[in-house]
């Protein structure tokens, strides 16, 4: 079903991106083949694998149990939530809250976790800003 | 004896106190990352790319340290075979076969001994085979026109999908999407921009290294959440690191054998150090295996596929630094590193930076000793890290990927796009599509187009030209074969192939 459904997603963007490269106009000639040509071959090609996928499903992936699975979409949440937050709070406080964080879903316990993102922030920080000397933001609300 | 100058100068290279420093920290960050479970050399490599760019090192320094992390990798990989039965990468999983047993019967201790010296063996006799035949293929590569490049690229695509992967559809879909996402940007030919959506910052193309660090590091944290059984370490004790020496001399042919099969599937495109180990082993097995002892802890079947995938690591080299075209998973990483630091590697690396490649052939002598060392009298240190918390090990990975991106260009932008190729990552991998041939897509797209551009325009519109020398007739017919075969022999051995999940081989 899975593979079915992944050919089906495919077979629409090989289609979708074969049609938009129509749009690539140039005024003047520049080589035979044009800027088009390349992307529609590249269409072309995938259509015909989505096809034979479609025809010929293989394997079912197992996809996780609900509950890994909204563990996943925290993780991706946080991380997306960590670049959010790394101008305004900086750079030490945003990272200790996300490898805490992190930890927290991955099975540790409170303490465990509190301990790993206040060493991991500190030690990150010594290495990339002072070792490697890369400038990391010291947040809008301390100043930085 | 241009071969031993060159070579000389090349260690002068080498033994730059910064570049033996690199090369020192490098192995031993190799050897930790391939320990660590789950993770390959891969994967290191690709964390540690912005890394080494915010350092402002120079190319050579650069591929030295990261090559040293590659080699190093490679021989820490076995440590977690071994010890814990989890390989690292596709490639370990044949050291598990006897590694494992003989860790169960107490022997832990002498198959770390075995497979260290036998990954030097390897290791040492491909970087002589690199230092070889690289020059070789090199003023080979000199007589490539565009329409031979189109035609390279098209073999290496077909031999990356009839050797690796279980299922040859879904690694062209993979080559595929890879490159399409290298069409995002300006057009070369016409600078008109495609695939955009009006954002300025898809003007220049998808940045490897973005896309590299999500597909692998980001991805890899997501694989993570999903396989962890909370609170699973125990300590392990191996026993005293080292090996009779008549287990040594047993296996000493083995590990001859075992490099130079390893060597040569290193070289062919895609087929890297998964087939390298699977080959040794299985041949191994034939040839020596009288007693049917091989799977039980013989040490022999941990020699083989550990010369073997260490040899195609030194071999799968060759073809990134004369072509272009890397041989593994691995080695694409090394190549975006190279392209974002402005050296192209082909045939003109060798005259133009004979230092970088030199100075590369040079510490990788120098690492492999030192590599040695670590991993004999040193290995508990390493083995100790198989008891580090996946919950300490995840977030610091992760967040070491993460700052080296934001590091090289400070936009939020990027990191979202970095996320997007984790997810993204992830998907492929849920439905076994590789991916290091989307990599190698997104890699090698521009060249390939471009190429093909330039070919046709040489031959006046015709088609035909592309199959104008007897040097492109003769790599058509090998793409031909590459996609061929595999519908002959498709009773390959399935369950070795059939191991590697994460799509990350070598």
């Amino acid at each position: 079903m899975t593979d079915r459904f992944t050919a089906a997603f495919l077979l629409i963007l090989a289609v979708a991106y074969g049609l938009h490269a129509r749009s690539f106009r140039t005024n003047f000639i520049t080589d035979p083949l044009g800027p088009q040509a390349w992307p529609i071959m590249l269409a072309v090609f995938l259509a015909l694998l989505a096809s034979y996928l479609l025809v010929r499903p293989r394997s079912d992936a197992r996809w996780p149990h609900r509950i890994v699975l909204l563990r996943q979409l925290v993780l991706v949440a946080a991380l997306v939530g960590y670049a959010l937050l790394l101008d305004p709070i900086g750079f030490l406080a945003a990272t200790v809250l996300v490898v805490a964080f992190m930890a927290l879903l991955l099975g540790a316990r409170w303490w465990q976790a509190g301990t790993t993102g206040l060493v991991s922030s500190a030690a990150l920080y010594l290495l990339f800003n002072s070792v490697l000397g890369l400038p990391l933001p010291v947040g809008a609300l301390f100043g930085g | 004896m241009e071969t031993l100058h060159l070579l000389g100068q090349g260690f002068g290279v080498a033994f730059q106190p910064l570049n033996l420093g690199l090369a020192l920290l490098g192995a031993f960050a190799g050897t930790i990352v391939g320990a660590l479970p789950g993770l390959g050399p891969a994967n290191g490599v690709a964390i540690l790319i912005p890394v080494s760019f915010t350092l402002g090192l120079r190319p050579e320094s650069a591929l030295i340290l990261l090559a040293s992390v590659y080699y190093g990798a490679m021989y820490g990989g076995r440590i977690s075979s071994i010890l814990l039965n989890i390989p690292g990468d596709e490639p370990a999983v044949m050291t598990t076969l006897d590694g494992y047993p003989m860790a169960k019967q107490g022997r832990g201790g002498s198959a770390l001994a075995i497979s260290a010296v036998a990954s030097f063996v390897g290791a040492t006799l491909a970087t002589v085979g690199l230092m070889l035949f690289a020059p070789l293929l090199a003023k080979l590569a000199i007589r490539f026109g565009p329409a031979e490049y189109f035609a390279l690229y098209v073999m290496a695509f077909s031999t990356l999908s009839s050797l690796t992967g279980k299922n040859p559809v879904k690694t062209l879909i993979g080559a595929v999407l890879g490159l399409m996402l290298a069409t995002v940007g300006l057009d070369p030919g016409s600078s008109i921009p495609r695939y955009t959506f009006g954002q300025m910052k898809f003007f220049e193309g998808i940045d490897f290294i973005v896309a590299i660090v999500g597909l692998f590091a980001i991805s890899e944290a997501l694989v993570f959440v999903e396989t962890l059984h909370a609170g699973e370490f125990i300590r392990y004790k191996v026993g005293r690191v080292s090996a009779r020496i008549r287990d040594i001399s047993r296996s000493f042919m083995t590990m001859l054998r075992g490099s130079v099969i390893g060597f040569v599937s290193g070289v062919l495109p895609g087929a890297g150090a998964s087939l390298g180990s699977f080959v040794a082993y299985t041949l191994e097995k034939r040839l020596v295996d009288r007693d049917n002892t091989f799977g039980t802890g013989d040490p022999r079947g941990v020699a083989a596929p550990e010369a073997g995938n260490n040899a195609a690591a030194g071999g799968a080299l060759v073809p990134m630094l004369t072509l272009g075209v890397p041989g593994s998973g691995t080695t694409a990483v090394l190549l975006a590193m190279l392209m974002s630091l402005n050296i192209t590697p082909g045939p003109l690396l060798f005259t133009q930076h004979p230092e970088v490649v030199w100075g590369l052939i040079a510490s990788l002598y120098l690492g492999n000793i030192v590599l040695l060392v670590l991993n004999l009298p040193l290995v508990g240190l390493f083995v100790r890290l198989l008891s580090v918390p996946g919950w300490i090990l995840m977030p610091v990975v992760t967040m070491v990927g993460f700052l080296g991106v934001y590091s090289i260009s400070h936009s939020v932008f990027d990191i979202f796009l970095m996320i997007g190729f984790g997810v993204g990552g992830y998907l492929l991998r849920k439905l076994d599509i590789p991916l290091v041939p989307v990599i190698l897509g997104l890699l090698l797209g521009d060249d390939m187009e471009v190429n093909l551009r330039r070919a046709l325009n040489l031959g006046n519109g015709n088609w035909l030209t592309l199959w104008h020398s007897g040097l492109s007739i003769t790599l058509w017919i090998i793409a031909l074969l590459g996609l061929v075969l595999p519908l002959i022999f498709l009773r390959r051995p399935q369950h070795i192939v059939d191991d590697d999940p994460e799509g990350m081989a070598g």
